[in-house]
């Protein structure tokens, strides 16, 4: 059975719909994550599930049980905030209480729950410290043993790293993640971050105007997504006109052999996109599928451990290809000429649009 | 699962939450005890007060009878020039004190805060002791043959309000002027300007935001005064003093032409209002404090001219309390001043009077209890609750601000007179009209520090499976109790100091201090009313000195 299951859910606030027919069932024990820009609908979608929105129509069930009309304080699910929300007058160990307390747990067993929970989340030398006296890092641990000490059916994490600096939003999404395997709890994690987002979950769901875009796999979002928004939002992408007119399909005036054509109605717009990663810079013509585009050079940064070349094709649309760092590249300057070539294969066609389909 | 089970858990009945039934009871609250009243006073008005007939005869006897518009022209001439007077004195005072280093700044601030809760008439009667026709200063001056100005009259009373509400101009400029960014007056300078057209053409127009709100306060606060005017005007009648007198002349009928009188007043607090929302609306300016201004220092010369008019300026505005103070150490006989020092008058006020001193606190007391709870499940209704009363609270909060406290208290007798609901005469009508008339300093309060908290807080402790009233009480309350605190103190002062609306309401076992001073000071015993005001001041001083010590805003806290 899927532990969390939701059915149909819209909510619009006057004219404006944050959510417009949502369905979604989340396997137990999976790390599930809402993935979008903001004004998606993600943290509408997680709110609601807690039951601080209500939905205008629609169902929500946990472990087989409709909770969408339960009121938010008996509903049972964790939430981790993005603010931390730790209580500021009370201690680090009276915060991880503070849920326990509501359920009438005895003294004994709460002090038990406490001390195991502040292991796990590595604080027992601050249980008795007050929350001002913590670290962000620290305090969001805080957060997320309050809301695991429960035992809840689910676990809710509206953008819990997104308020800590760089490394340490690292380290601590290793170990997020590390926790919930362990304790296998379904959870639910809002995020607009694509690459925490492919790297932590098990499922990735990318939302825009309120609607799914995709739900799937990281990898099989990364590597087939649905449509152009998933295709630009997760992950770097180049998109150029394909035109279709005339006997051969031509970008920005270059033809090109695309086997994918075959068969696709004609008479629309058609977006082609290649990942920069899949581009490969003056490469010497080594096979005869490549499509080879001549392009002018805006700017080349070293990152590294790569290049990235950003570069405008002749129809003035831009190009970036990511490469691994040579000599050649690092040479190349502002309106040189180059060539960008990639292997027809890697090309995936999209309707034109925003949320344009995939066609190929 | 079942279709069955699923209608059988979405069907069930679900209680009425804990703040819909807050919400429900704070619009009652309000419908009974604020708007009510209002909506029977407005009644009064328009039904004819000899004939009895419905019309605006009322209105039209007001508004054309010369008694009436000598009064009407009287309180506008009065609300407009000290409204002047506190801006003539306000601004600059603001622009020494935020431009220039001042030693002492603290006293400057401190001293106009007290100016502003100190008892509104105190001012009135110990300029009578100083400058009246048997005063201190007139005696002095007679005596080495100058004559005295007199402090009776228009003059006087411009005067009064002019030293007394001054200080609403001076501390929200100050914040005004502390909060431009000086990149604006730089670049003025940059740009060519002098000086003084800096000031006239950049600094100004930025700060008149805060300057026409200090200025419409003084000027409702100006003609709602009774007071004052009932005590310097010697036949100068303004529309507060006519309420009153045409009230309690009229006791036992119905108070009409009082209460039209006091709708005139309303209009015209309004008209004003509105006129500077309407201009206000038109500038809106944005701004980030980038660029703190700077405090220059002065030349010798111009630091002692700056330095004497900042402390000549607290010091005439806090002489009045100065003299009441003196003046309750002075032995007295009868009425007459017999030049010794001495306790008599506090051991008077001890032995006549304990009653008004435990009526006092005990009412402003019971009234802060009441605002405490209140503003704290208000303020949480305005600040967190996104629907039509909370939207329309903020509006409805405005009104206590806007009614003068006379016709307030005509409205209580008019609505809460009828058994089985008559509380005339009783403690409880007092304690309900002072709570609804402060409320608004309470909600301020706490609805400014229910802002900075974070709703996600309150939303952790839900999800843990606190209900909202469990959550409220264990984490709300105690994160808004600093603006509890400070919301009641401020309420305190105002309550512990309320005249208008209860000189109405007193009887001879509901009598407060400034009612008792009130009486006193117009039958003449101006010992015991020293004795009572220093009390007062000493009661207010002290709640003064607890905001300073708990609020990080300091004197802004009191505008």
């Amino acid at each position: 059975m899927s532990a969390v299951e939701i059915s149909s859910i819209r909510k619009s606030y006057g004219a404006t719909v944050a959510l417009s027919d949502i369905n979604i069932s989340i396997p137990s024990g999976s790390f599930f994550t809402l993935l979008g820009p903001s004004g998606c609908g993600k943290t509408t979608l997680l709110r609601t599930i807690a039951g601080f929105h209500q939905q205008d129509s629609g169902s929500i069930a946990i472990a087989g049980h409709k909770i969408e009309n339960v009121p938010a304080h008996k509903r049972d699910v964790g939430m981790v905030f993005q603010d931390y929300a730790v209580f500021p007058h009370i201690s680090v160990a009276d915060n991880i209480a503070f849920g326990l307390k509501q359920r009438k747990v005895s003294r004994s067993e709460i002090q038990k729950r406490v001390a195991d929970i502040l292991d796990i989340v590595q604080l027992k030398p601050y249980a008795q410290r007050m929350p001002h006296e913590l670290s962000g890092g620290q305090q969001q641990r805080v957060g997320l043993a309050r809301a695991l000490v429960i035992n809840p059916q689910v676990l809710l994490m509206d953008e819990p790293l997104s308020n800590l600096d760089a490394k340490l939003r690292v380290d601590l999404r290793r170990e997020l993640r590390a926790i919930q395997q362990s304790m296998n709890i379904t959870t639910v994690y809002v995020t607009h971050d694509q690459e925490e987002a492919l790297a932590m979950s098990d499922f990735v769901c990318v939302m825009y105007g309120g609607v799914i875009q995709q739900a799937a796999a990281p990898w099989e979002v990364y590597n087939s997504p649905a449509n152009r928004f998933v295709a630009s939002f997760v992950g770097a992408n180049n998109f150029m006109a394909l035109s279709v007119e005339g006997a051969q399909p031509a970008i920005a005036g270059t033809s090109v052999a695309l086997p994918q054509l075959a068969g696709l109605p004609t008479g629309q717009p058609i977006v082609a996109a290649v990942r920069p990663e899949f581009i490969s810079v003056n490469a010497a013509a080594l096979s005869d599928d490549l499509i080879r585009l001549p392009v002018k050079i805006r700017q080349v940064s070293f990152t590294g451990r790569e290049m990235a070349v950003a570069a405008v094709l002749a129809s003035g649309e831009e190009i970036e290809a990511i490469t691994k760092p040579t000599p050649d590249i690092i040479a190349l300057h502002p309106n040189d000429d180059a060539t960008f070539a990639f292997a027809a294969g890697s090309v995936q066609l999209f309707e034109d649009g925003v949320t344009g389909a995939r066609l190929f | 699962m079942s279709v069955a089970a699923t209608s059988a858990f979405s069907g069930r009945l679900r209680m009425p939450g804990f703040w819909t039934v807050i919400t429900i009871l704070a619009v009652l609250l309000l419908a009974v005890f604020l708007l009510l009243p209002i909506v029977n006073v407005l009644a009064i008005s328009f039904f004819d007060a000899s004939t009895g007939d419905f019309g605006i005869s009322n209105y039209v006897q007001v508004l054309t009878r010369r008694f009436y518009t000598l009064a009407l022209w009287n309180t506008i001439v009065i609300g407009l020039m000290g409204m002047l007077g506190a801006c003539l004195i306000g601004i600059p005072l603001a622009f020494c004190t935020s431009r220039y280093r001042i030693r002492g700044r603290a006293v400057i601030a401190t001293f106009a805060v007290l100016v502003l809760c100190a008892p509104p008439f105190i001012g009135a009667y110990a300029w009578i002791m100083l400058f009246g026709s048997n005063g201190a200063v007139t005696n002095i001056l007679s005596a080495i043959g100058l004559p005295a100005p007199t402090i009776y009259g228009i003059p006087g009373i411009v005067m009064v309000f002019s030293l007394k509400f001054f200080p609403y101009i001076y501390l929200m400029t100050e914040n005004a002027l502390n909060t431009i960014n000086k990149s604006y007056e730089d670049a003025a300078e940059n740009l060519g300007c002098t000086a003084f057209q800096r000031f006239y053409k950049v600094t100004l127009p930025l700060i008149f935001p805060a300057v026409s709100t200090g200025a419409i306060i003084c000027f409702v606060l100006s003609i709602a005064d009774f007071g004052t005017p009932a005590i310097l005007g010697r036949g100068v009648r303004t529309l507060a003093t006519i309420a009153y007198a045409q009230y309690t002349s009229e006791m036992g009928g119905t108070p009409t032409m009082a209460v039209t009188v006091s709708m005139l007043m309303i209009a015209i607090s309004m008209i004003a209002l509105v006129l500077q929302r309407h201009i206000l609306s038109k500038r809106r300016y944005a701004s980030a404090l980038t660029n703190r201004p700077v405090k220059k220092s002065m030349s010798p010369l111009k630091s002692i001219l700056v330095h004497g008019f900042c402390y000549l300026v607290v010091f005439i505005a806090m002489l009045p309390a100065f003299t009441v103070v003196y003046t309750s150490f002075l032995e007295t006989s009868g009425p007459v001043f017999t030049g010794n020092f001495g306790l008599g008058s506090y051991e008077r006020i001890l032995r006549d009077s304990p009653q008004a001193i435990y009526n006092s606190f005990l009412f402003a007391l019971a009234a802060v209890a009441l605002i405490a709870v209140v503003s704290g499940l208000l303020s949480f209704i305005v600040v967190r609750k996104d629907n039509v009363v909370s939207g329309s609270l903020d509006l409805v909060l405005m009104v206590p601000y806007l009614i003068p406290g006379v016709v307030m208290a005509i409205g209580y007798v008019a609505t809460f007179r009828h058994p089985p609901f008559d509380i005339t005469g009783t403690a409880l009508i007092i304690i309900l009209l002072v709570f609804i008339r402060r409320l608004p300093y309470g909600v301020r309060s706490t609805t400014s520090i229910l802002r900075q908290i974070k709703p996600s807080i309150e939303e952790a402790a839900v999800n843990l499976g606190a209900s909202p009233a469990k959550t409220f009480m264990s984490i709300t309350v105690p994160l808004m109790m600093p603006g509890l605190i400070i919301g009641s103190l401020m309420s305190f002062i105002t309550a512990i100091n309320e005249l208008s609306s209860t000189l109405i309401l007193y009887t001879s076992r509901t009598i407060t201090m400034p009612v008792l001073i009130y009486v006193q000071v117009i039958d003449g015993e101006f010992g015991t009313a020293a004795a009572l005001s220093t009390l007062l001041l000493a009661s207010t001083g002290l709640c003064v000195f607890i905001v300073f010590r708990f609020s990080d805003r300091k004197e802004a806290a009191f505008v």
